[in-house]
């Protein structure tokens, strides 16, 4: 029973990305849409105990690249290479205050939001894109906050 | 004793496999931007994805089940007022084009011209759009059940949206005229000079590639589509000519377009299938 227990946790962190794909294509959000999948895929190379692969990274970009109709692999690089951006840096980010990491997540959003442009051959990416890489980051303090809270009440 | 030092010296794995992951997806992207290799899996997944789409469509369907049930009388007796009134100019306009189709039909016959296209529309509903403001792109919830087919043009009350992309079973992804891989012939209703429109990424603008300096074009004027290329029919409006910029860095104007279609905001779209008929010779010939 522990095993399954163990198995099932192993793959919830497929629920809150299932939900950003989700809040990311509400169509009322217009352009003030932040890229909560790519916040959560930092979040959980950071926080998750055993981290979150390149390859799970880079098949949640497949399934955003589909989700969204963009072509594939657009997605995926992006995260790819943000999955090991914070892999290299996981153990001294989660040594400092949410408020401390966030230039490094800003940095992360950014270079994601950099890619695509350049994948796509378009210009660099405009106000609304920084809007919503800034967006996103005001969100990292919380979820951090939360992930914090929640391992507190597990270990208890 | 300590293992010889690698003659050459290999990067970590990690970097291994990142560079290994985006060798993946360049080989992804080649692939799906130059080759027909991924479509099957385009076509697969738009059927996939579609009930995500009509999950986040909440929004918009609650409010058309708020407009649909909180009407006041006095709002529908003022719809219903309007739309006879549209009705009534839409007859007229009706009448008008019949007589035109019968004369063009006779004059086509007298040039003896073989067939005579004829578009046939059938109604698709936007399911969703993507989030990416760069993809000009639209499911719809038509498929190849309905005989739906890549390349099959769309258009909505104001002119041409764009065109099939991708065919599922029962629903569709159709590529905007906006998107910046896009372009299409066009020719000026006033002159008839003939250019092609191609998308600028911006709903709201396309732009006219190669056209001459001496070209006489107006603020204004009216594009309409030229039927070169057989994909999209002729005479279908495009877009008006929002500005034209004559650059020295350039040999060519820059020509601004403004689309009639509503492509931000339209729901309800018509798919045309081209049905080609023989055109009986007159009589006495």
């Amino acid at each position: 029973m522990d095993d399954l227990h163990l198995k099932l946790a192993d793959w919830l962190w497929l629920l809150p990305l299932g939900l950003a794909l989700y809040i990311l294509h509400l169509p009322l959000l217009g352009f003030w849409r932040a890229d909560v999948p790519a916040l959560l895929v930092l979040l959980f190379c950071i926080y998750r105990p055993r981290g979150l692969s390149l390859f799970a990274a880079f098949a949640v970009g497949l399934l955003q690249d589909l989700v969204a109709l963009a072509p594939l692999g657009q997605h995926a690089i992006g995260l790819a290479v943000l999955a090991y951006l914070a892999h290299s840096t996981r153990s001294w980010t989660r040594l400092q205050p949410p408020l401390k990491q966030l230039p490094m997540v800003f940095a992360g959003l950014l270079l994601v939001e950099l890619i695509h442009s350049l994948l796509r051959f378009g210009p660099p990416p405009n106000l609304d894109a920084l809007l919503s890489v800034l967006l996103a980051c005001l969100l990292w303090p919380p979820l951090v906050t939360a992930v914090a809270l929640f391992r507190r009440r597990r270990a208890v | 004793m300590n293992d010889p030092a690698p003659i050459f010296k290999r990067p970590p794995t990690g970097l291994r496999r990142l560079l290994l992951l985006i060798l993946l997806g360049l080989l992804l992207l080649t692939a799906g931007s130059a080759t027909a290799l991924l479509l099957p899996v385009r076509t697969v997944f738009i059927d996939l994805v579609a009930p995500f789409y009509h999950a986040t469509d909440l929004g918009s369907a609650l409010t058309e089940l708020r407009d649909d049930t909180l009407l006041s009388r006095e709002q529908l007796l003022a719809d219903r007022a309007r739309l006879r009134d549209e009705n009534l100019i839409l007859q007229r306009h009706a009448l008008t084009t019949a007589s035109l189709r019968a004369e063009n039909q006779s004059l086509r016959g007298l040039l003896g011209a073989a067939e005579l296209v004829e578009e046939q529309a059938m109604l698709a509903e936007l399911i969703g759009q993507p989030p990416d403001t760069d993809t000009h792109r639209l499911v719809i919830n038509r498929g190849w059940r309905d005989k739906v087919t890549a390349g099959q043009p769309v258009i909505d009350a104001g002119g041409i949206v764009g065109q099939v992309t991708v065919v599922g079973e029962r629903n569709s992804e159709i590529i905007l005229i906006s998107d910046a891989r896009h372009a299409l012939p066009v020719e000026f209703l006033r002159s008839g000079i003939r250019a092609i429109a191609a998308g600028s990424g911006d709903h709201r603008t396309l732009r006219l590639r190669h056209v001459a300096p001496d070209a006489d074009i107006r603020l204004g004027d009216l594009l309409i589509s030229s039927g070169l290329g057989g994909t999209f029919p002729h005479g279908y409006p495009v877009g008006e000519v929002r500005s034209v910029l004559n650059r020295k860095t350039s040999p060519f104007l820059d020509v601004r377009i403004a689309p009639t279609a509503d492509l931000q905001g339209s729901r309800q779209l018509l798919l045309l299938f081209a049905s080609k008929r023989e055109i009986a010779p007159l009589a006495g010939e």
